[in-house]
């Protein structure tokens, strides 16, 4: 019942496979298509900024365009590789933000900002939400940080609230399963 | 939709638990469960963690806009040349070398890794994405820098391979844009090769030479840059 579907989406086929003896090809439109509304849920969240966000997207697919020769789908699924480019993407530009000064009156210069920069944790975290189905991403949303009650989502989306906490379990599962990957990769 | 299960039931009080959304019925049927099953106070725990590690968001949740799509699928697949030995030296073990030499990069290095060889590949001044190489003069001739840029859409991406400049010495990359010096980052010379990225918040075009300078300002060595399109 409530935790129906994968809760971390696994890629889809999203092209046909390479006919036998052919290259391993990245087909571009439809890695686009299976990965990009993710992959732009993750950039729009650390950067709030849209913009910077589809920069970043477009930046990944670049890059991954131009790398496609290497890319090997026996080592990785292609929503691995390219979260791995972006992932570099974004915390690039962060720096390059914090590179740049701002000039401001003196009487108006403000208090030490906190870092620009998203610690790698927090990024870790954003990655975990931005992979979870959007069935489960909206149940952890609408409770852990809309502050919504179960009863309440359940009036509004006509979800059983069973439902909604068993999505909610097992997405909270699966994102503290990506935060240890991710941890013990940095180690 | 099938019958729940004793696991979608427990999942159910545990996340309910975690919410602090239990009704009191509930509460005694979660207290029967936990004296049969220590596992749950542990899980619990483990999502009010993972609760806690979300902080406070707020979550944007839209789609990208269509035009992305077309821009993606507009990538100009340009010829790609192949890589010669030096370039691949430059390209393949620059994060070996930045970690390496790790203590003597300066605030303003980034290293970048480098996924599955998605690093950039040569290609024509100002192509997004593409590696242009660029050729340093003025340095003294103990000093050897290999240097190349690319064009991202959010700015310009130094990458150097410098060996013979001052141990412990601070030098800054500087990229200058209209007469105008636009900072690009710093580092500091080492006995070792330096291999880093610096980025600079300007677009290639707009570049007109990038300079290395020591700390009084003195210009070590410079790289003017064609024009992007002439």
């Amino acid at each position: 019942m409530g935790a129906s579907g994968s809760v971390i989406e696994l890629a889809r086929p999203s092209a046909s496979p390479p006919p036998e003896g052919a290259a391993p090809g990245f087909d571009l439109a439809g890695e686009y298509d299976a990965h990009s509304r993710v992959l732009f849920a993750f950039a729009v969240n650390a950067l709030h900024d849209r913009g910077a966000a589809e920069d970043c997207v477009q930046e990944t697919f670049l890059r991954a365009w131009r790398a496609r020769a290497s890319f090997d789908p026996q080592r990785a699924a292609a929503r691995t590789w390219l979260f791995a480019i972006l992932r570099n993407v974004v915390i690039d530009l962060q720096r390059s933000r914090q590179r740049m000064p701002r000039v401001v009156e003196q009487d108006a210069a403000p208090e030490p900002a906190a870092p620009a920069t998203e610690p790698l944790d927090r990024l870790q975290v954003l990655e975990g939400l931005a992979k979870l189905s959007e069935e489960h991403r909206s149940a952890v949303v609408a409770i852990h940080l809309s502050g919504e009650s179960y009863t309440e989502v359940a009036a509004r989306t006509g979800v059983p609230v069973a439902t909604l906490r068993t999505r909610v379990y097992y997405a909270l599962r699966a994102l503290r399963g990506h935060i240890d990957f991710e941890e013990d990769r940095h180690v | 939709m099938s019958e729940p299960t004793a696991d979608d039931r427990r999942a159910e009080l545990i996340a309910a638990a975690a919410a602090a959304d239990l009704t009191p019925a509930e509460t005694v049927e979660l207290d029967t469960l936990r004296a049969a099953d220590p596992s749950v106070d542990r899980e619990i725990a483990e999502l009010r963690a993972t609760i806690g590690e979300l902080g406070a968001l707020d979550w944007d949740d839209s789609a990208p806009s269509a035009a992305l799509r077309e821009r993606v699928l507009a990538i100009d697949d340009a010829p790609v040349r192949s890589l010669t030995p030096r370039r691949r030296r430059l390209v393949g073990l620059g994060v070996a070398a930045c970690l390496l030499a790790g203590a003597g990069l300066g605030a303003g290095a980034v290293a970048l890794l480098d996924p599955q060889g998605s690093g950039p590949q040569p290609g024509a001044p100002g192509v997004l994405g593409a590696l242009e190489h660029v050729d340093f003069e003025g340095q003294a001739s103990s000093v050897s820098i290999d240097a190349s840029l690319v064009a991202h859409t959010w700015g310009t991406e130094t990458i150097l391979e410098i060996d013979g400049l001052a141990a412990g010495d601070s030098y800054s990359v500087v990229l200058v844009v209209d007469g105008e010096d636009v900072d690009s980052g710093s580092f500091l010379g080492s006995t070792v090769t330096i291999d880093c990225r610096m980025n600079a918040a300007v677009d290639r075009p707009d570049v007109e030479r990038v300079q290395i300078r020591d700390e009084a300002g003195a210009v070590v060595a410079t790289a003017e840059l064609p024009a992007v399109g002439a």
